[in-house]
């Protein structure tokens, strides 16, 4: 079923004005984005817990300077009552916020709110004990709207506040709602973003059982090969993303810088199948046509695609079939990359950083690559901007593809 | 069974509080005084007395549930570091007696 953005304020942009980001790449958004403009690789052999039962022995961990920031950043007390996952979004939120530039004193709380995705990462996270005393808190610290609710607190935004969780998407779909909220004239500011701390030993178990893992243990930095011939699977990673949001007024009434304007997206089940996409792509498709239709874009003015790319065998392939399928031979004069070939899988968090990767490139005009494209697969031959970032001066338009396990699916579309 | 805190109790008590909170909110124990406020001047919250009280549970000899005490606390609420003082002297004065006072005062209504 195609769920269309709640449009009511129809071709109305909302914009996308404050960037935080925490992943193996960095801990800031500039710094990351750097890193992925250089073409560095995040991901290496696991120190984080003893991987030697697993088939798949690397992973993207946060860097070390993570630990430090985190340490300085949160209380003794706020660590008992909290886990990785929501102090990494908080973190991220900071930055962001900080980053927009938005006077506190100057804005309605009333009219704030704060919508996490997260694919629920903070309710099994055995390596986050918290210390002395965490235990009286693990429903407060467990507790998945613990996210949104700690950045709330921080900032006093009285408006919507929750989490959502769709899988890969989740961070996606996050913005998608909040930018909604905002089109539907509820909320002026939005944080909002994804985030995962899925690492585990467990998860990499049972991510080796469904084989949609890399076993590319000698090379870890070559695991993540979306699109390329030799895939064989994603890595899983930790981070997340947070974006500030604002209606159209609200940003050019203040003088706002602007990344980019978010005009259109489509969120989508493709009641398929809980971990394969519809063959050939049709349900991607169809979200990317809503997504297209809500934003009232032609589709050779797309120019970019931020894709999914999850290093799989089935998702690339077709992730391709479905940008072509919409884009025909416009689709060979596009650049389709993915960032996941240096971060990692972060699932909920991933989405979200792509969005803001996305927000970036149209800013700055600068692509980074998908990287470890060695060997070209005939079945998937876009441009994907392979191993080297591109400078470009004429990305007006582009598209960002997230697209979950339980087959969910939401594309948003953004101008210059 | 009742016990009646001398001075000096109550004096020591006021210090393992003060610790207690110089320790949860990384202060300096001279900066936690009784007019502190526990929300405003520390970013306490409501979980902060009982977690105190469960920490403080064994040396002061403290048999009620927290549950108890946390009624008690629903008619009595507290926000200075005074009013936590106070209280803690009720409970571990009264003990069993607490519980008495608010099955009557349930009672009442």
């Amino acid at each position: 079923m195609i769920c269309k953005s709640n449009n009511s304020g129809k071709n109305i942009p909302i914009a996308v004005t404050g960037i935080g980001m925490i992943c193996p790449l960095g801990i800031t958004a500039p710094k990351s984005w750097e890193n992925m403009l250089q073409g560095r690789s995040g991901i290496r052999r696991i120190t984080k817990f003893d991987a030697c039962e697993c088939a798949t022995r690397i992973g993207g961990q946060l860097p070390e300077e993570y630990f430090v920031l985190e340490k300085k950043k949160t209380s003794k007390r706020m660590f008992k009552q909290t886990v990785q996952t929501t102090r990494i979004i908080r973190l991220c939120s900071h930055e962001a916020f900080k980053d927009s530039n938005i006077a506190l004193d100057k804005i309605d709380p009333n009219r704030c709110g704060v919508i996490i995705g997260t694919s629920g990462s903070s309710v099994r996270g055995p390596h986050d004990k918290g210390g002395h005393g965490a235990e009286r808190f693990k429903i407060i610290r467990e507790m998945i709207n613990a996210l949104p609710a700690w950045i709330s607190l921080d900032y006093g935004f009285k408006g919507p506040n929750f989490t959502l969780s769709a899988a890969c998407a989740s961070g996606s779909y996050a913005i998608a709602k909040a930018c909604d909220l905002i089109k539907r004239k509820e909320l002026d500011i939005a944080i909002a973003g994804g985030v995962d701390t899925l690492l585990t030993k467990n998860n990499t178990m049972r991510g080796n059982f469904m084989k949609v893992l890399s076993e590319k243990n000698d090379e870890p930095e070559k695991a993540m090969r979306p699109f390329d011939r030799k895939r064989d699977g994603w890595v899983i990673s930790d981070g997340g993303c947070a974006v500030v949001l604002e209606s159209y007024e609200h940003a050019i009434k203040r003088n706002a810088r602007v990344y980019a304007w978010v005009v259109g997206h489509a969120m989508s089940s493709e009641c398929y199948s809980l971990y394969s996409p519809v063959p050939y792509g049709e349900g991607m498709v169809q979200t990317i046509e809503m997504a297209l239709a809500d934003a009232n874009i032609s589709r050779q003015r797309i120019g970019y695609a931020n894709a999914n790319g999850t290093s799989t065998v089935v998702n690339d392939f077709c992730e391709t079939m479905a940008i072509k399928k919409v884009f025909g031979k416009h689709a060979y004069n596009m650049f389709v990359s993915s960032q996941k070939s240096m971060l990692g899988h972060m699932v909920g968090g991933s989405s979200a950083i792509e969005f803001a990767i996305t927000a970036l490139i149209l800013k700055t005009q600068k692509i980074p690559p998908t990287i470890n494209y060695e060997f070209p697969d005939p079945k998937c031959d876009l441009n994907y901007v392979p191993n080297k970032m591109v400078d470009v001066n004429d990305l007006e338009v582009a598209i960002n593809n997230s697209f979950g396990f339980g087959g969910h699916n939401c594309v948003i579309v953004m101008t210059r | 069974m009742k016990i009646k805190l001398t001075d000096e109790d109550k004096k020591k008590l006021f210090e393992d509080v003060r610790q207690f909170l110089a320790d949860e909110f990384e202060k300096d124990v001279s900066e936690i005084t009784k007019d502190t406020n526990i929300i405003d001047d520390l970013g306490g919250d409501s979980i902060l007395f009982l977690e105190m009280i469960e920490e403080l549970k064994e040396k002061y000899k403290i048999d009620l549930e927290v549950r108890t005490i946390g009624q008690y606390m629903l008619k009595n609420p507290i926000y200075t570091v005074g009013e936590t003082l106070n209280t803690m002297f009720e409970i571990i004065e009264k003990g069993d007696e607490l519980l008495k006072e608010i099955d009557s005062e349930e009672g009442e209504i």
